[in-house]
């Protein structure tokens, strides 16, 4: 199951937003051993102060398996203001209709038979829900920064999208910059990825968002 | 509309500098796509002087006044549902079991705002964050597919409109690229915390000169017309900052 959680609310759901955090740190530190920082037990930074929008997938009993945030370019974000050297010639994005990933996260057990399913499930279901996002902010294009093995995994699922720039070595971590355009094309492929893990397009998703008005 | 005849408003748009103007081009709008009402809320906008909001709207003259006398910017429940977030917010999905937000709704309606609408929260590099909103006069089935269909262009409008709104502020998006060398921006800094040239000096350790070398410096960096002008500028483009000194600058420092 989806849930998106604007920033600014995080206080709404402080057992969500936690898990996430944790996950963040188990993945990013402990097991990528990015250079990122650890205050007490969350893996966060400036960016989750600008109140991201957070998409966070859980599993049957609500614990958070996998989870992602979103920037508009127009402010502050990764790729311009962390990882700017992946753009062409000090380039910047800054249009109201491309809007960041980033932090995108799947938790992992080690059991590779409960991994290799429930992985590329939640993957599919963070891509939908980038996916809806992108529809209800009418955006154009999604730009985000990720690692080899991120980018291995999209390349699998069908969603390379297209590279920036030639992928560099930052912080010791193969970094690529990665542009998807909106539209049918990516509709497509995003789902065929949820047909074949079972998952049809989640009406949780967008009724989680028109609930955060609500609650 | 003819797409032509969008991005000719655009392109309005992108040679404007005064809201007044701007806002021209928005009734422009309003009336080709029958849309009924627009405003467009700036908080936190990069000037030293107006810590108020920068606020345009058409709505009418009772509804702002009633707006005003009961200091609904406090509750309004738009800006509470689309501040600090970055979702185009429907009206239609704020939730009304409070009473207060009924009322303000009701209110509302009967002062012709308009019973559909829509608010797309923006931000942008100077840390201030707006709300453009538009109405509309009718029945939701039709309210949803009008919005769907001009959602793109309401974005793309929303924020060439923010563009214009933070050049009236004396800033252009095109001087984000302005960089101040290290000495220049300390010795504006120290000048916005009120210290004279002679303590300047005094702090960095050059002479009285050299300081104003560098505030002239700058002042022709940023192309205004006086100290005072020069450090009001470079803070509102976050050029310098007073609550620290940058660490690089802390380096050129002798002991």
């Amino acid at each position: 199951m989806i849930k998106i959680i604007p920033g600014e609310w995080r206080d709404r759901y402080p057992r969500l937003i936690d898990d996430m955090h944790k996950l963040r740190r188990s993945v990013f530190h402990d097991r990528l051993r990015w250079q990122v920082t650890v205050i007490n037990r969350w893996e966060i930074d400036g960016y989750d102060a600008l109140n991201p929008l957070y998409v966070v997938a859980l599993d049957e009993d609500e614990r958070v398996i996998g989870g992602l945030r979103l920037l508009p370019t127009t402010g502050f974000n990764m790729l311009n203001d962390t990882f700017s050297e992946l753009l062409p010639d000090g380039a910047r994005f800054g249009s109201p209709l491309i809007w960041e990933s980033s932090r995108f996260t799947v938790r992992i057990t080690g059991d590779a038979r409960v991994d290799a399913k429930v992985v590329s499930r939640t993957t599919a279901e963070l891509l939908m829900a980038l996916n809806e996002v992108g529809r209800a902010a009418a955006l154009t294009h999604l730009v985000t920064v990720c690692d080899q093995a991120m980018y291995r995994l999209m390349s699998r699922c069908g969603l390379a999208g297209d590279l920036l720039s030639e992928p560099k070595l930052i912080g010791g971590v193969k970094t690529y910059a990665l542009i998807y355009e909106y539209g049918e094309a990516l509709d497509a492929r995003i789902a065929k990825l949820a047909c074949q893990t079972g998952l049809t397009i989640d009406p949780t998703v967008m009724s989680a968002m028109k609930m955060r008005l609500a609650s | 509309m003819h797409r032509d005849d969008f991005f000719d408003l655009i392109d309005q748009l992108s040679r404007a500098n005064r809201i007044d103007v701007a806002s021209d081009t928005l009734g422009r709008l309003l009336s080709d796509w029958g849309l009924h009402n627009s405003a467009y809320l700036g908080f936190n906008m990069p000037t030293p002087t107006a810590e108020r909001p920068l606020l345009s709207a058409t709505y009418s003259a009772e509804w702002q006044k009633h707006y005003a006398q009961k200091a609904y910017i406090d509750i309004d429940p738009i800006v509470r549902s689309g501040f600090g977030g970055i979702l185009p917010v429907d009206w239609s999905e704020i939730d009304r079991s409070d009473p207060i937000v009924r009322k303000f709704f009701g209110e509302a309606q009967e002062l012709d705002v308009g019973s559909q609408g829509l608010s797309l929260p923006m931000r942008g590099r100077h840390g201030e964050f707006a709300l453009f909103t538009v109405t509309w006069k009718g029945l939701e089935p039709e309210w949803l597919k009008i919005k769907e269909a001009l959602l793109r262009d309401l974005m793309l409008f929303a924020w060439n409109f923010h563009a214009v709104a933070l050049r009236s502020c004396g800033v252009g998006l095109d001087e984000k690229k302005i960089r101040l060398p290290p000495r220049e921006a300390s010795c504006l800094r120290w000048k916005a915390l009120g210290k004279t040239d002679e303590d300047i000096a005094r702090i960095l350790s050059i002479s009285p000169h050299t300081v104003r070398f560098h505030l002239e410096a700058a002042r022709s960096r940023l192309n205004t017309s006086n100290t005072t002008h020069t450090v009001a500028k470079a803070l509102a483009l976050g050029l310098i900052n007073l609550s620290y000194e940058p660490t690089s600058l802390l380096q050129l420092r002798p002991d």
